[in-house]
């Protein structure tokens, strides 16, 4: 469907790799800051200096999966514009058929080519039967 | 949309591979073998002691890739899967190399390399010696040399599982399952090539879940008794697993090379498509990111307790030149691939793929180096070196034999069935695999 | 047979070609799903629910109880003494995480390795693994004794100036499990979001359609929607594939990183992470047996999804037999005579050997009967032999830490532990807590991921092709007594 769309792919996997990347560093900083720079204390016999490394890691990997996640949610969210709790195709009386065995093709008035009789025979000459004007109610 | 493969699209029987056609590539496998025949027979008498070490690094290289390749097939099998079927072939004549590392293997039964090798065997040895004068079991005299070294104590408490006749039973049992495992698989797939019964493909499934545990312990216990050993005061329980996952990993890495190689040429070009390089680039991913799991957690655990007997390991792979070769492994083992692979696209670019399987079976060579030969220095000089100066020559010398060996034997014998296994009920959906 | 004179000819005199069994049953249609599980939400619930509801409800209130008692009183009105410190609360903990990893591996690692009949199990089971993390929460929570002042676990300053011990496997623990209950939250919502916008169309105005509606964000379906929509679905899953490895692991590390005997094992982070996978298989199980029955789901969630939750099961289950199996080889092998000690006494002469019998029987054992297709199609051995885990691995987590700490290095202080009334009925409370999580969520949400099992249907598939060569299934092939695919002829394909 993609491919026949022409839609380019998600640009979300590039925003969490800087997400996780975020969530590395923070985790990092955080421990080094606390446990080498500004407390250091000697414990579990393990040096207070960059040594101690491998025993921070467990923190910087959970911090990076829990911010790439973040990232994920809101990141989607964003770039698909929801929450958007109207919009004016819910108005259609068809419309809840999509979300069960039905789909349905939606022309937005922005599109370049749209005009109002234009598009309505475009999707008729196609073969189009259920077609629907929906407009905004304001 | 590519068009839907089905039987009518391939060739009856299969493709059969013409060695004719890989000329250069299976000539290049003998060469390296012969050169490193000769080199390594040289070595052999001259440099026994440190030349064991060699010949164990390089024999162990070759069946970690074979031992995994018996893995995927099993694994293959037993899990129901569809989409390999067109590769499985390829990993079924990879496993049956077992036989051929197993004549590799042969030198490691003599003593001489043992006794620098395995320095149990040798006390176990000198023990015996000493048994066979006064009379008494070998454990016994074992217990009496203990009483002049102290640190001889552990083998006399490990007497029941570390004894010289223990170990050549077991290493026969090794070569036997696998090879077991191995041929029986083939043998199934091969029959259906001609028969086309659909009910191999369950019986296959049946005994693949059946082994599947045997192969484990086999697995496990040959990385014990090859190099745990090397120092036998050492122990990990997870070190099974480390091996295993490397041999899961490289084996996955020569796949990708190896039907890199045949599409080239000619074949496989129905049957095998881009998603099967996503399907492959995944799983090594996979095991990219699983051997890290698995070799920072047995890293970290010691390090963490740090226990003396224990923690020797790391410290000794911790020093001098090893501490870079170290680094190096965590690197290139884990972080380069790690990035490479994680894109999507890229595991579908051939190019990529070829690069990345080869430094992926570098990494692999570099590791099981890493394992076996920092032993070697402090174990033949009683700790005074840590480096035998120019012994890697022989190092690379042992490689090239074995890896040219092998290399040329499975080469040579792949044009001997067909090329996927022809008359699979599954290999219309692994031709058409969409992931 | 040549399959060139065939060319003309489609179908072969004999099947070349071995079908999948179908994943959703008698080939219903995409609104014959919307309606069933809908219907779940939509209409009353069955008498059994209530039956079941109430119970829960009440273990609820005595865990509530429990924990009021302990917190006026004191840690001490539960049963551990020293050396015997991290006793059943520590087990909970570990048990209830363990139980939670299922869900996320279903979800997760068999999205990724393209297991389709996962669909039909995973939202319940990453429902489950938020139920089971809560209750896991509870344990720890509590067992640091002053619960107020749990803030100090989190890296913000404080009056006293110190900073958290980020070289201590507890805190990694705080991390861990907060972050595994956060990333599986989002995870379970995202894939929520589609089905919520189903319920809301389905819906008449009112509280339900606002709630639905605005929890289903305005979803309304559009390309562009899906597709960033899976790509997001994608990056949750293998964000969360290395995140279940790490939370067990990091549970682990509680005890590995440790000098104790018994508990030091470099095999323990992927030991446990099996255990966890294998243990929460079963609660799944457990679940939807009953569930799918009282609801009438037996097209969707089929024998072949039990059949294969089995193996599963008897796959881990093996595992950690030889996880087990490695510790005791290791502990000979090592020569270490503490670490030799310890597991004679877990195994052997110890005061809790029956403990370890039980453990072992009910881990490794219990599931082998699993090798038999009559027992994996047979739902009371199933469910027989997912209590045993569910026992078992209670069990194990005893094993690892309870009966380890009883015969600590020093003779001098051995003693044995006993639990006391609060320790029981604080755990057995949990299971009321957990139930009633469950059962209000089998009441408002879709238990089955209504759009991923649309998606696994043939007529779904863009090639799908009712043209195409035609093959045979393996219950007609083997001709198994206990089939539970129609018999071809009866169910003919339909687009």
């Amino acid at each position: 469907m993609d491919v026949a769309m022409g839609n380019p792919r998600s640009k979300l996997p590039w925003l969490v790799f800087f997400g996780g990347a975020t969530g590395f560093t923070v985790a990092f900083l955080m421990q080094f800051l606390t446990q080498v720079v500004i407390y250091p204390t000697v414990v579990q016999g393990k040096p207070t200096d960059i040594y101690t490394l491998p025993a921070f890691f467990p923190v910087m990997f959970e911090l990076t999966i829990l911010f790439s996640a973040f990232t994920t949610l809101f990141g989607l969210l964003a770039l698909i514009g929801l929450p958007r709790l109207n919009h004016p195709l819910f108005a259609s009386k068809r419309f809840p058929k999509f979300s069960d065995d039905g789909f349905f093709v939606c022309i937005e008035a922005r599109d370049a080519k749209f005009t109002k009789e234009g598009t309505k025979s475009f999707l008729e000459g196609i073969g189009g039967k259920n077609i629907e004007l929906v407009e905004d109610e304001i | 949309m590519s068009h839907h493969v089905t039987f009518q699209d391939l060739p009856e029987g299969g493709e059969k591979f013409d060695p004719a056609r890989g000329s250069k590539l299976i000539g290049g496998f003998a060469m390296a073998g012969l050169i490193g025949l000769i080199g390594s027979a040289f070595f052999f008498f001259t440099r026994t002691d440190t030349f064991a070490y060699s010949w164990l690094f390089a024999v162990f290289v070759a069946f970690t890739v074979v031992v995994g390749a018996c893995f995927w097939i099993l694994l293959h099998n037993a899990s129901n899967s569809g989409w390999g079927i067109s590769i499985r072939r390829l990993f079924e004549n990879l496993a049956n190399m077992i036989l051929v590392v197993g004549l590799f293997a042969l030198p490691l039964l003599v003593p001489a390399v043992q006794n620098p090798l395995w320095e149990w065997m040798a006390h176990h040895r000198e023990a015996a010696h000493h048994a066979h004068d006064s009379g008494e079991t070998v454990k016994e005299a074992l217990h009496h040399m203990a009483q002049a070294d102290s640190h001889l104590h552990i083998l006399v408490e490990k007497f029941g599982y570390l004894n010289i006749g223990g170990w050549h039973v077991r290493f026969f049992l090794y070569f036997t399952i696998l090879w077991f495992i191995a041929s029986t698989l083939r043998k199934r797939s091969v029959m259906q090539d001609s028969d086309g019964n659909i009910k191999h493909t369950i019986w296959s499934r049946q005994f693949s879940c059946l082994l599947l545990f045997f192969f484990a312990l086999t697995a496990t216990f040959a990385s014990v008794d090859w190099l745990m050993t090397l120092d036998y005061s050492w122990f990990s329980t997870m070190w099974g697993v480390y091996i295993f996952a490397g041999c899961a990993w490289s084996s996955m890495a020569v796949m990708i090379l190896l039907v890199t190689w045949l599409k080239s040429l000619g074949y496989l070009n129905k049957v095998v498509t881009d998603e099967h390089y996503h399907l492959m680039g995944k799983l090594l991913f996979a095991f990219t990111v699983f051997w890290a799991y698995i070799a920072f957690s047995q890293y970290f655990l010691i390090w963490y307790a740090n226990i003396t007997e224990e923690t020797r390991f790391y410290l000794t792979r911790n020093t001098e030149t090893w501490r870079w070769v170290s680094i190096f492994i965590l690197v290139g083992h884990f972080a380069g691939p790690f990035v490479i692979l994680l894109d999507q696209q890229r595991k579908k670019k051939t190019r990529w793929m070829v690069g990345m399987c080869l430094w992926i079976l570098f990494m692999h060579v570099v590791d099981i180096y890493w394992n076996i030969i920092p032993e070697r220095g402090p174990s033949l000089t009683h700790g005074e070196q840590w480096l035998i100066p120019y012994a890697w020559i022989q190092d690379v010398f042992a490689l090239l034999a074995v890896v040219g060996g092998v290399g040329f034997v499975f080469l040579r014998g792949l044009g001997k069935f067909s090329l996927y296994p022809c008359r699979d009920p599954r290999l219309i959906e692994s031709a058409n695999v969409v992931n | 047979m040549e399959a060139t004179s065939h060319a003309s000819a489609p179908t072969p005199s004999e099947p070349r070609i071995l079908e999948r069994e179908p994943l959703v049953l008698n080939n219903r249609s995409y609104s014959w799903i919307t309606n069933r599980i809908c219907g779940i939400v939509e209409n009353k619930q069955p008498f059994l629910w209530w039956i079941l509801f109430i119970p829960s409800v009440i273990l609820t209130g005595v865990t509530v109880f429990c924990f009021t008692y302990l917190i006026s009183t004191g840690v001490g009105v539960w049963g551990q003494k020293q050396p015997v410190a991290w006793a059943w609360d520590i087990t909970n903990f570990v048990f209830w995480i363990g139980i939670g990893h299922a869900g996320t591996l279903i979800s997760a690692i068999l999205f990724l390795t393209r297991q389709k009949w996962r669909t039909s199990v995973n939202r319940a089971a990453e429902a489950m693994t938020l139920f089971a993390v809560m209750c896991a929460g509870l344990f720890p929570g509590f067992h640091v004794g002053r619960v107020w002042m749990v803030w100090f676990l989190a890296p913000i300053p404080n009056a006293n100036a110190i900073w958290q011990n980020f070289k201590s496997p507890l805190l990694w623990d705080v991390f861990a499990v907060s972050t595994y209950f956060t990333v599986s939250v989002i995870f379970w919502f995202i894939g929520l979001v589609p089905d919520l916008a189903t319920l809301r169309d389905r819906c008449k105005p009112g509280l339900r359609k606002m709630l639905y509606g605005m929890f289903a964000l305005g979803w309304r379906g559009g390309n562009r929607h899906w597709s960033h929509y899976e790509t997001a679905y994608m990056l949750l899953a293998a964000l969360s594939t290395p995140l279940v490895l790490s939370v067990h692991s990091v549970v682990s590390f509680d005890f590995a990183t440790s000098v104790v005997p018994g508990w030091h094992t470099t095999i323990f982070p992927p030991y446990f992470v099996a255990g966890a996978i294998f243990g929460g298989f079963a609660m799944v199980l457990t679940l939807m047996i009953p569930a799918r029955k009282i609801y009438g789901l037996q097209d969707l969630i089929t024998a072949k999804h039990i059949d294969n939750m089995s193996k599963i099961i008897l796959l881990t289950g093996t595992i950690v037999g030889y996880a087990y199996s490695m510790e005791f080889f290791m502990a000979y092998y090592s020569a270490n005579k503490y670490e030799l000690q310890t597991f004679q006494l877990r195994g052997l002469y110890g005061p809790s050997v029956w403990y370890y019998y039980c453990m072992f029987g009910f881990n490794v054992f219990a599931p082998q009967l699993f090798w038999s297709r009559w027992c994996r199609h047979n739902l009371w051995v199933v469910m027989f032999v997912c209590m045993c885990v569910n026992a078992g691995m209670w069990f194990e987590r005893y094993v690892i830490i309870v009966t380890t700490l009883e015969r600590h290095l020093t003779p001098g202080s051995w003693r044995t532990f006993s639990p006391t009334w609060v320790d029981i009925w604080t755990f057995v409370g949990t299971f009321g807590l957990f139930m009633m999580l469950f059962l209000l969520f089998l009441r408002f949400l879709p238990v089955i991921a209504i759009g991923e099992v649309k998606g696994v249907l043939p007529q779904s598939d863009p090639h799908y092709d009712p043209d195409r060569e035609k093959g045979i299934q393996e219950e007609d092939l083997m001709d198994y007594p206990d089939r539970h695919v129609a018999k071809p002829g009866t169910a003919a394909a339909t687009a």
